[in-house]
């Protein structure tokens, strides 16, 4: 398994490696409303960047245009330094996993299912490789018992895992999610967060949408503060939270703590 | 009391239906699932096709979608079935000679693609928009993911519907009298009322009636008994992992994922 020559990297799944996203002046409209007004992000390869900011900020705009799921009107994209707007978008987006609040796994496929289907019609492995990818990484998400359920009969905690495992079979080199943890019941939270952080200091390089204040001071490398389509505040957590400089963050902050 | 005798007579004459028996069998039954069966297949075919044309970004696909299902769900079936039948038939007459059958089963299809093609649409509609979202995700180009993961949860949702629509079908069908049919082109219905007109007795009609049931009862019950495998399935079928479930959390997230799709398919009904 760990001799590279047999399989490009398919197994371990430790070999995931992130590269580097960035936004530069980042613009979007829907008709009048200008939801992204002008966005500059540099999430450095392996490490995690935190989105924090009240709904309608544009958080989750953001990351669907790093992955393209949105156009910029303006601006442009990054991965690994170079410009990505020009590229076959769904060939990007293999390359960009997305996790989403709704976990929108394809309830008429079983686990397993949801998470070859990406493997063999778009990478094109074989039905066995796929099962084979599948399971190991339904194993490290600890869910490699349920590959043969259907989403509908595990819980929310259990399929929003089975949704990451679903990002990462993909093997991509950034990870986006998206308030992966907001439908969940607090008790099944803190179990999607444990493998977002694993993922975290695994090498991903990630862009994370969240309320988890607390995720956020542990696992992020850096916190941006949105608010009405601008990055207010950025920095290291402990400058986020323990010493914001502006009202806005502070009157969040207070909410939200 | 000679009411009712003759009442009993007029629909129970058993002799009468003894004698039509063996036509609407050998004939009647045969002529009809040939009708329903073909218009069947093809108003499905064409019913996606219209599905797929109507919730196309482009408006050329849109629009003529949109006209051939207005005009065709908006005309009274025996309209459009004369209207094909005998407004085409010198084009059938060069094709396929004098048989009425083409024609007819072209107007059925007609008729029941528009309606298929709204029930699909309204399934595929009805699927949430982070699928579609979730297979792009991935990679998926929009048609990719219609395809694979919006379509076949749509079609799953409107199922009962669909076969409502088929049930119509098997009763349209015998409209398809209005086009003349030789006495060994006769359906169901034909058979049923010609011996009833040259009787005077309607035993043999009530026979045909009959025979629509036999065919239309037991759809109706076993899409019931599918669709209800279909959305208990969704907790059911994890099989060997069963008592997994037990292990499932109180979540209401979860539960919501049952539910939804369930009460879609209600609605659709």
């Amino acid at each position: 398994m760990s001799t590279p020559a047999t399989t490009p990297a398919p197994a371990s799944a430790q070999a995931l490696q992130g590269i580097s996203v960035a936004t530069r002046d980042v613009h979007l409209s829907f008709g009048r409303n200008r939801v992204l007004r002008g966005i500059d992000l540099d999430v450095p390869a392996a490490t995690t960047a935190c989105v924090i900011g009240p709904s309608g900020s544009g958080k989750s705009t953001l990351l669907r245009v790093v992955n393209r799921l949105l156009e910029p009107d303006r601006g442009d994209v990054l991965l690994d330094g170079r410009s990505v707007l020009a590229d076959d978008p769904d060939l990007l987006r293999q390359r960009v996993g997305m996790v989403f609040q709704q976990f929108n796994l394809f309830p008429h496929k079983t686990v397993r299912a949801n998470i070859t289907l990406g493997l063999t019609k778009l990478k094109g492995l074989s039905k066995d490789e796929a099962d084979e990818l599948a399971l190991t990484h339904l194993e490290r998400v600890g869910l490699a018992h349920k590959a043969d359920v259907r989403p509908g009969n595990l819980s929310g905690g259990q399929q929003q895992r089975v949704a990451i495992a679903r990002a990462l079979a993909m093997e991509p080199q950034v990870m986006l999610f998206d308030e992966a943890t907001s439908a969940l019941d607090p008790e099944l939270v803190k179990g999607v967060l444990a493998t977002m952080a694993d993922l975290a200091s695994g090498g991903m390089t990630m862009l994370v949408v969240t309320h988890e204040m607390g995720f956020a001071r542990s696992v992020a490398d850096q916190v941006l503060f949105m608010d009405q389509g601008l990055v207010v505040e950025s920095g290291p957590p402990a400058q986020v939270f323990d010493d914001p400089g502006t009202d806005r963050l502070r009157r969040f902050l207070s909410q939200v703590l | 009391m000679d009411v009712l005798n003759t009442l009993w007579e007029t629909f129970f004459d058993v002799g009468a239906m003894r004698e039509a028996l063996p036509e609407l069998v050998g004939t009647g039954l045969r002529n009809t699932l040939v009708l329903a069966l073909f218009s069947a297949v093809i108003g499905t075919v064409v019913g996606m096709v219209l599905a797929v044309a109507g919730l196309s970004q482009s408006r050329w696909l849109r629009w003529p979608a949109r006209i051939y299902t207005d005009i065709f769900r908006g005309l009274p079936a025996a309209v459009t079935i004369l209207l094909i039948g005998v407004g085409l038939s010198p084009v059938g007459l060069k094709i396929w000679g004098p048989n009425p059958f083409p024609l007819g089963i072209l107007a059925l299809s007609l008729i029941a693609s528009a309606y298929i093609g709204e029930i699909f649409r309204s399934g595929i509609q009805s699927v949430e928009a982070g699928q579609l979202e979730a297979a792009r995700a991935l990679g998926f180009s929009r048609g990719a993911g219609m395809r694979l993961v919006v379509v076949p949860q749509g079609v799953r949702r409107v199922f009962p519907a669909l076969v409502n629509q088929f049930i119509a079908l098997i009763k349209e069908s015998s409209l398809v009298y209005f086009l003349g049919l030789l006495a060994s082109q006769r359906d169901l219905f034909r058979i049923g009322q010609d011996a009833a007109a040259n009787t005077g007795n309607q035993s043999a009609l009530l026979l045909a009636g009959l025979f629509y049931l036999v065919i239309t009862i037991p759809l109706t019950h076993a899409v019931n008994a599918i669709d209800r495998r279909l959305r208990e399935g969704r907790r059911g079928d994890g099989g060997p992992a069963d008592p997994a479930t037990g292990e499932t959390g109180p979540g209401g997230a979860a539960d919501d994922r049952v539910r939804g799709p369930l009460a879609l398919t209600q609605e659709a009904h």
